[in-house]
């Protein structure tokens, strides 16, 4: 990995919204923390599904790539509601979520937390977003 | 115009509006001879920029003596060609007439003339009445205010306050004779408060596309600004769901606002240029609503029957997700605030690359509101289009807007050629559901004369022969 990274969405075509809030998030924390740290921690593929909407994250050298296809093995998943998902995006706990099984999670969830916590905007601002269940 | 007829036109009217005031030049008339849209460009012969309501008076009885016709025009971003000379005459500019004449803060009300953007009307409220707040239409900031008014537009605050016809109190007209006459309670005293107990004749030149006269002040609504806002977006995931809760919002009286945008929009926002694909999983349609209170304990209420709303439809098996706040969604991707910041940015929509924007607008029942977009998306889609709708009740839910938006590449004739068939096809599909096109493009207009009732015709003809005897007002676009 180099200190150089991009993030891009691949297949483009077929990308849904949970595609572009991932990449739109990352591409801003590319800017803003260790690219080496971001790409280091996607590398092993993570599979996001929110409100029935399915991404899969892969970090390849220097590029994370956000693909709505199966690209390759993935060592996480986390499905959840897409507000929940826009909570934690937007820097809200993921701890919680995560024991109150509002984010369910495959593989390790200590791997999870670490991973989610890639996709907290910079500058969070906690709103309600998600709260109204 | 034979040429020396033209050069004793140019002549006089450069002796009412002074030399700098009108262009013949091939540049200049090239500029003024298209729009936007699919709709095929006209030269004018002149291009004239009046300044004031005695030039624009003395120009039209030039006009009318020399039987030459006149476009009005603003900033040309109507959809419809509605600014597209036609028959060549003279092209009139009123993009210099931009003053706001006046605000008043306790009758609630501004009077404007035709070149005030939305722009102006933002930030002169924002600098010097905070309390007070406008409407704005879904166009970018620089677009005329009073053009919207007359063409019955809507606006963000349109589903409590109504389309802009609705909106305004009276109206200085210049009659296509010269005369100029006002409507309203300012053709009785010095105030420009309202239309009632008057007889409503804002109504002749609301809807008449410059075909009757050329507004030259109007006198809009103006209405007192809560001090809290909440918005949201609630996503939906079909049709059935998106219209229950649209009614739902209607039934609850919570909103000011209600915007529908159908999924594509979502994707332009990401950059995605031509949308086509959707998962199955995506949400169909962003439903946009705000509240507003003086109070917050009423603004937290109406937050939390939105909340109830939402849940009575998840509770019915319905694809609707719980609200996101609108901040909340703008902080996770910045380019959401194109569509709730008003007046808009419309980047999106804008620039695309082939720079040509056309649409079919229509009012309609909320009744069909299912039928009506769900044929026109599909529609779309059948012909390689991204299903672009902007929708909106209006007027407390009395009637809706269908908005179906189409970019296309204005260089590229035949697919200019293909957009008009398109549009067309569209008309087609909605007009038997009830909806009716509003800011009509001429060849709209034609095929709904076919449809109207012979005796609202011969009144519609009757007014305008009356108004304009010698049809020299903006031919073609109300052809009666």
């Amino acid at each position: 990995m180099s200190d150089e990274l991009t993030v891009r969405v691949v297949e483009e075509e077929r990308a849904n919204l949970v595609c572009y809030f991932l990449a739109s998030v990352l591409r801003r924390n590319v800017e803003s923390r260790s690219p080496v740290q971001l790409a280091g921690n996607i590398e092993s593929g993570l599979k996001v599904v929110a409100g029935g909407m399915t991404a899969f994250v892969y970090g390849v050298r220097d590029v994370i790539e956000v693909s709505p296809i199966e690209r390759g093995a993935t060592a996480v998943g986390v499905e959840g509601e897409l507000g929940v998902l826009l909570g934690v995006l937007l820097g809200g706990g993921v701890v919680i979520p995560v024991l109150k099984g509002d984010i369910k999670v495959k593989g390790s969830p200590l791997r999870a937390l670490r991973v989610l916590k890639l996709f907290r905007t910079p500058g969070k601002r906690k709103g309600r977003t998600g709260s109204y269940k | 115009m034979e040429t020396n007829e033209l050069n004793r036109l140019k002549e006089s009217l450069i002796e009412i509006l002074g030399e700098g005031s009108v262009e013949t030049s091939g540049g200049v008339l090239l500029e003024y001879s298209s729009d936007m849209t699919e709709n095929e460009p006209h030269l004018p012969e002149i291009v004239i920029y009046p300044e004031s309501t005695e030039q624009v008076s003395r120009c039209l009885a030039l006009a009318g003596k020399s039987g030459v016709p006149v476009v009005p025009r603003v900033y040309n971003t109507n959809l419809g060609g509605l600014a597209i000379p036609e028959s060549g005459g003279i092209l009139m500019d009123l993009t210099r007439m931009n003053r706001i004449v006046e605000v008043n803060p306790r009758d609630l009300y501004m009077v404007i003339e035709p070149g005030v953007t939305q722009a102006d009307v933002h930030d002169l409220l924002e600098k010097e009445h905070p309390g007070l707040r406008f409407g704005y239409s879904l166009a970018p900031p620089d677009v005329s205010v009073l053009a919207n008014c007359i063409m019955d537009g809507l606006v963000n605050l349109s589903y409590r306050f109504g389309a802009m016809g609705q909106w305004l109190n009276g109206l200085e007209v210049v009659l296509p004779d010269g005369e100029v006459v006002r409507t309203g309670s300012a053709a009785v005293v010095d105030s420009w408060h309202g239309e009632a107990p008057l007889p409503h004749l804002n109504s002749l030149f609301i809807n008449t596309f410059g075909t009757t006269g050329v507004v030259t002040k109007a006198a809009v609504q103006l209405w007192p600004r809560p001090q809290f806002e909440e918005r949201y977006f609630v996503l939906c995931g079909d049709y059935d769901s998106a219209f229950s809760m649209i009614t739902g919002l209607i039934d609850s009286e919570i909103p000011d606002d209600i915007g529908i945008l159908s999924w594509p929009i979502g994707k332009l926002l990401f950059g995605n240029k031509k949308p086509l694909y959707r998962d199955p999983a995506e949400p169909l349609f962003f439903v946009y609503v705000s509240a507003s209170s003086d109070r917050k304990a009423v603004i937290r209420d109406k937050c939390a029957h939105l909340g109830e709303i939402v849940s009575q439809l998840r509770g019915k098996g319905m694809r609707v997700e719980p609200p996101l706040e609108v901040g909340d969604l703008v902080a996770v991707e910045p380019s959401f605030a194109s569509l709730t910041d008003f007046p808009m940015r419309l980047d999106f929509l804008l620039e695309h690359g082939g720079e040509g924007l056309t649409w079919l607008g229509t009012y309609g029942p909320v009744s069909k509101w299912t039928e009506g977009v769900k044929a026109g998306m599909e529609f779309l889609q059948r012909n390689g289009m991204p299903p672009i709708v902007v929708s909106r009740p209006m007027w407390g839910g009395h009637f809706i807007v269908l908005r179906f938006i189409m970019m296309f590449d204005r260089s590229d004739r035949e697919e200019a050629g293909r957009i008009r068939r398109l549009n067309r096809g569209l008309f087609e599909k909605v007009i038997g559901l009830g909806y009716i096109p509003y800011k009509t493009p001429p060849w709209a207009y034609r095929m709904l004369i076919d449809k109207m009732d012979p005796a609202f015709v011969k009144l519609m003809s009757s007014i305008s022969r009356s108004l304009d005897p010698e049809r020299i007002m903006n031919p073609g676009k109300w052809p009666i």
